[in-house]
């Protein structure tokens, strides 16, 4: 059996363990979708009525199976709340969500790699300490907070940008990019912090070996040098930590969306949380997943672009 | 070092961001009518504004207005949605025959007036012939019957309100018969609430009557508005556009509130302060129809003992709960009815603040030596968990400790709301028009009654309460259930609230109403 093709067995098998194990969890939460969407003044026939329209009264291991029939064939159910097919909404949200984690790291990176190069090249100077002490606070910054400081501090004292009103991208890329701008920094920074880090310190370990000193001793013009030579021996570590970020950036998407009121995948997934809508948060939970074992995947695939030296085998396991 | 270091950059930051938002607040007003408004006139056709002074009280007609709503709806069919952001925005697309005012007062809308027989059990309606639907349609008996049995049908959730419907009707073409199978008090404020709405379903959708059209549902983002040009009410609507921005993040709508994008946004106590600073927005607070309280599980030990509850309801200042909690918005109840109703009964006095005598009430009940409960706190509902740490904090002074847990919404709705599994917990119970639909959760075998009271006396008076429409008797018999709760204290009864509004300086006519819906046909824009 091949590589990818192991890769994937195991990928559809992981799939369907999340689906059953984020089923069961939220049947186990207490909660109950139709108490959620009426409150407390709910005339108590309304409640059963409601439950029974949605097939909420059947034992929980017969609502998977059927939810798990319809899966399979492409059929992900229907939102409680929207009372629309869940891939409908999937796809209707997918895109501005996209844009903003692709424009988010997009950002990170045009921050990262001249910071990170400039604090390796620079080592043990002023220059490197005070890029460090920048990544450290980068990192300590909670995301939600700084987004509610750049939103006050953007949309209000200075409004160079709207406050929360998202632009599709449909009516201008400009106005797009420009309503997005705000929380994709938000998202960037922490990103930038971390690749930042690795650039720097898998630069510096590729500076300090022996082939560089020979690349110097040899008189080597200093850009060919770094280039050629420093930089791409030093991305395989970075690589690996862009596919981590995917899983971070979906986790900060999920806050950023909400305090910049952008309607995306991860205010949706909020919502479904918080009403208890089982399958918009079974699709999102498939979504999800299935992201980030594709981008894991296409990470491992990568390697062996960079650096041939990496072999995948589909019987060893990978080390990193 | 290195972590002091951290500590102090951060610390630095922090004192940074407060001055920021601190100077924030002078020069924001020059934005707040600027060009980056959302909503863009769709056709040429709405002419300029300024000149179009055509009503009596100087209301201006034309502009697009920016409502701030925090949840989204789930559906825009006010027949067939439950939740209460849907009916904040169907009520301005669709009608019900009868309409409210913002003191709760029964009015005509789609039915001018109405009679009823001498058994009360028939009831006369004659109607409006001026009333479009939005395809053009004129509003006749017919469709307002199909209105009220789709509303009854068997896939209508809200079937069971209507039961008591025997038969409608048409008499000509305006004139409507209502036959019911008993005599029901509630029956006409039922008619007023928003998904009793008259609609005509066309193309598998419905449409309505009201003053404006839906144009475009955005989920998640916002739902647009045009003016209804047919609409029946000369001049009205005044505004139009309207766009109802979905808005969950307190913060993002300041912000919002701010650059003047939103014109009208409900804000919290805490916002307060730094709305009052914004030389463009006005606040505007309104009694909501509300009753906050501490419920108690009366079937648990030691709240089962009368006494315990009435010692809790002596220990606790009220008032401080409400400066504390509410900034000050609300009145302090001593019953389940809040003042708005009609039928309300000033209950105070019963059990006014008595530290001492609570002390009493405890030792005689065997707490001398004091007792521990646990109280549960619906989790995002800041003013309900602030006003149980005051009341802790209160109780605390009388040897009554509380240990606060809070829970999740979903989990307290399940778990304390509908599976009685608490000691305390505070919440709001906001009522529809008619006093049964506060009161009736106090039924012994109601399955909303989460205090498990039992009166009998009190499931008789409501009982009779809910089947007669003698007023003087009704209010005898709300009076009684409103004494007895005071003075059984199946929950400790706090407050009414008022919501607090923000609205640009602009917004005119702007009010609040009693049953969770907004009523834009009367905004207008100062321009």
């Amino acid at each position: 059996m091949s590589y990818l093709a192991q890769r994937l067995l195991i990928a559809i098998l992981l799939v369907f363990l999340v689906s059953f194990a984020s089923f069961a969890v939220l049947m186990l939460l207490p909660g109950d979708p139709v108490r959620l969407m009426l409150g407390t003044e709910a005339p108590p026939h309304l409640v059963e009525e409601l439950r029974a329209q949605y097939g909420l009264d059947r034992p929980w291991l017969l609502q998977y199976a059927d939810w798990l029939a319809g899966a399979v064939s492409g059929n992900l159910g229907e939102s409680f709340i929207y009372k629309m097919p869940v891939t409908q909404i999937i796809v209707d949200r997918l895109p501005m969500t996209l844009s903003l984690t692709i424009f988010a790291s997009l950002m990170a990176l045009l921050i990262a790699l001249p910071l990170g190069i400039w604090a390796a090249v620079k080592r043990g100077s002023w220059v490197d300490g005070f890029i460090q002490a920048v990544v450290q606070i980068w990192i300590a910054i909670p995301n939600f907070w700084l987004g509610i400081l750049l939103l006050l501090g953007f949309t209000v004292m200075i409004p160079l940008f709207p406050p929360g009103n998202f632009v599709p991208i449909s009516e201008g890329l400009g106005a797009h990019l420009h309503s997005l701008f705000l929380p994709a920094l938000t998202l960037a920074i922490a990103e930038a912090a971390v690749l930042i880090r690795m650039f720097r310190a898998s630069l510096v370990e590729v500076l300090n070996k022996d082939f560089m000193t020979f690349a110097h001793t040899k008189g080597l013009p200093t850009r060919k040098k770094y280039i050629r030579y420093a930089l791409r021996n030093s991305l395989i570590g970075p690589i690996t930590v862009i596919g981590l970020q995917v899983m971070s950036l979906i986790s900060g998407v999920i806050i950023i969306e909400q305090i910049f009121n952008l309607p995306g995948l991860g205010r949706l997934l909020l919502i479904a949380v918080q009403q208890r809508d089982l399958f918009l948060l079974q699709g999102l939970v498939i979504f999800i997943t299935v992201t980030v074992i594709l981008v894991n995947l296409c990470v491992d695939l990568l390697y062996t672009r960079i650096d041939p030296r990496i072999q995948l085998h589909a019987t060893k396991r990978r080390t990193t | 070092m290195k972590r002091n270091l951290r500590m102090m950059l951060f610390i630095t930051l922090l004192t940074l961001a407060g001055l920021i938002t601190a100077c924030g607040t002078g020069d924001t007003n020059n934005n707040a009518s600027g060009g980056n408004n959302p909503v863009t006139s769709n056709n040429g056709a709405s002419s300029d504004s300024s000149n179009n002074d055509n009503s009596s009280s100087g209301s201006q007609s034309g502009g697009s207005l920016v409502y701030a709503m925090a949840n989204d709806v789930d559906g825009l069919d006010p027949q067939r949605t439950v939740s209460a952001s849907t009916f904040l925005v169907t009520h301005n697309l669709f009608e019900t025959l009868i309409s409210v005012t913002p003191e709760g007062e029964l009015v005509p809308q789609l039915a001018t007036s109405w009679e009823p027989s001498e058994d009360e059990l028939e009831w006369t309606f004659q109607l409006r012939d001026d009333a479009q639907f939005h395809n053009g349609h004129v509003m006749n008996a017919e469709d307002v019957i199909r209105s009220f049995e789709r509303l009854r049908a068997a896939d209508s959730p809200r079937a069971g309100e209507y039961a008591n419907i025997a038969d409608i009707r048409a008499n000509g073409d305006h004139e409507l018969v209502f036959t019911l199978a008993s005599a029901d008090a509630t029956f006409l404020s039922q008619l007023a609430n928003p998904w009793s709405a008259i609609v005509l379903e066309q193309d598998g959708d419905v449409i309505g009557t009201g003053p404006f059209k839906l144009v475009r549902y955005e989920p998640q983002q916002y739902i647009d508005l045009v003016k209804n040009e047919s609409y029946y009410e000369e001049g009205k609507p005044y505004l139009d556009e309207a766009r109802l921005m979905i808005i969950p993040n307190a913060t993002t709508l300041l912000a919002n509130l701010q650059s003047g994008t939103v014109h009208i946004g409900g804000i919290t106590g805490a916002q307060l302060p730094q709305v009052e600073q914004l030389s463009h927005l006005k606040t505007q607070g309104a009694a909501n129809n509300s009753v906050q309280l501490m419920a108690m599980n009366n079937d648990r030990e030691p709240l089962n003992d009368v006494r315990v509850r009435q010692a809790i309801a002596l220990a606790v200042n009220k008032q401080d709960v409400i400066d504390g909690a509410t900034w000050g918005f609300g009145t302090p109840l001593g019953s389940h009815l809040p003042p708005l109703s009609s039928y309300f009964v000033d209950t105070l006095d019963v059990l006014p603040y008595n530290m001492d005598q609570a002390k009493e009430l405890l030792a005689e009940a065997g707490y001398a030596d004091g007792l521990k409960l646990t109280l549960s706190l619906p989790e995002g509902y800041d003013t309900h968990i602030n006003a149980g740490q005051i009341i802790a904090d209160q109780l605390s002074r009388v040897g009554i400790e509380l240990e606060i847990e809070i829970v999740e919404w979903g989990t307290w709705l399940e778990d304390i709301y509908a599976g009685r599994n608490y000691d305390l917990t505070v919440i709001s119970h906001t009522g529809r028009l008619d006093p049964h639909a506060f009161l009736s959760r106090y039924l012994s075998d109601s399955s909303e009654n989460y205090f498990n009271y039992v009166n009998e006396e009190v499931d008789q008076a409501l009982l009779e309460a809910a089947v007669t429409s003698d007023v003087q008797k009704r209010e005898e018999l709300y009076s009684f259930i409103q004494q007895t709760l005071a003075e059984e204290v199946p929950a400790l009864y706090l407050q009414s609230m008022e919501g607090i509004t923000a609205l640009h300086e602009s917004v005119q006519q702007y009010e609040s109403f009693p049953i969770g819906i907004i009523n834009l046909k009367d905004v207008y824009l100062d321009q």
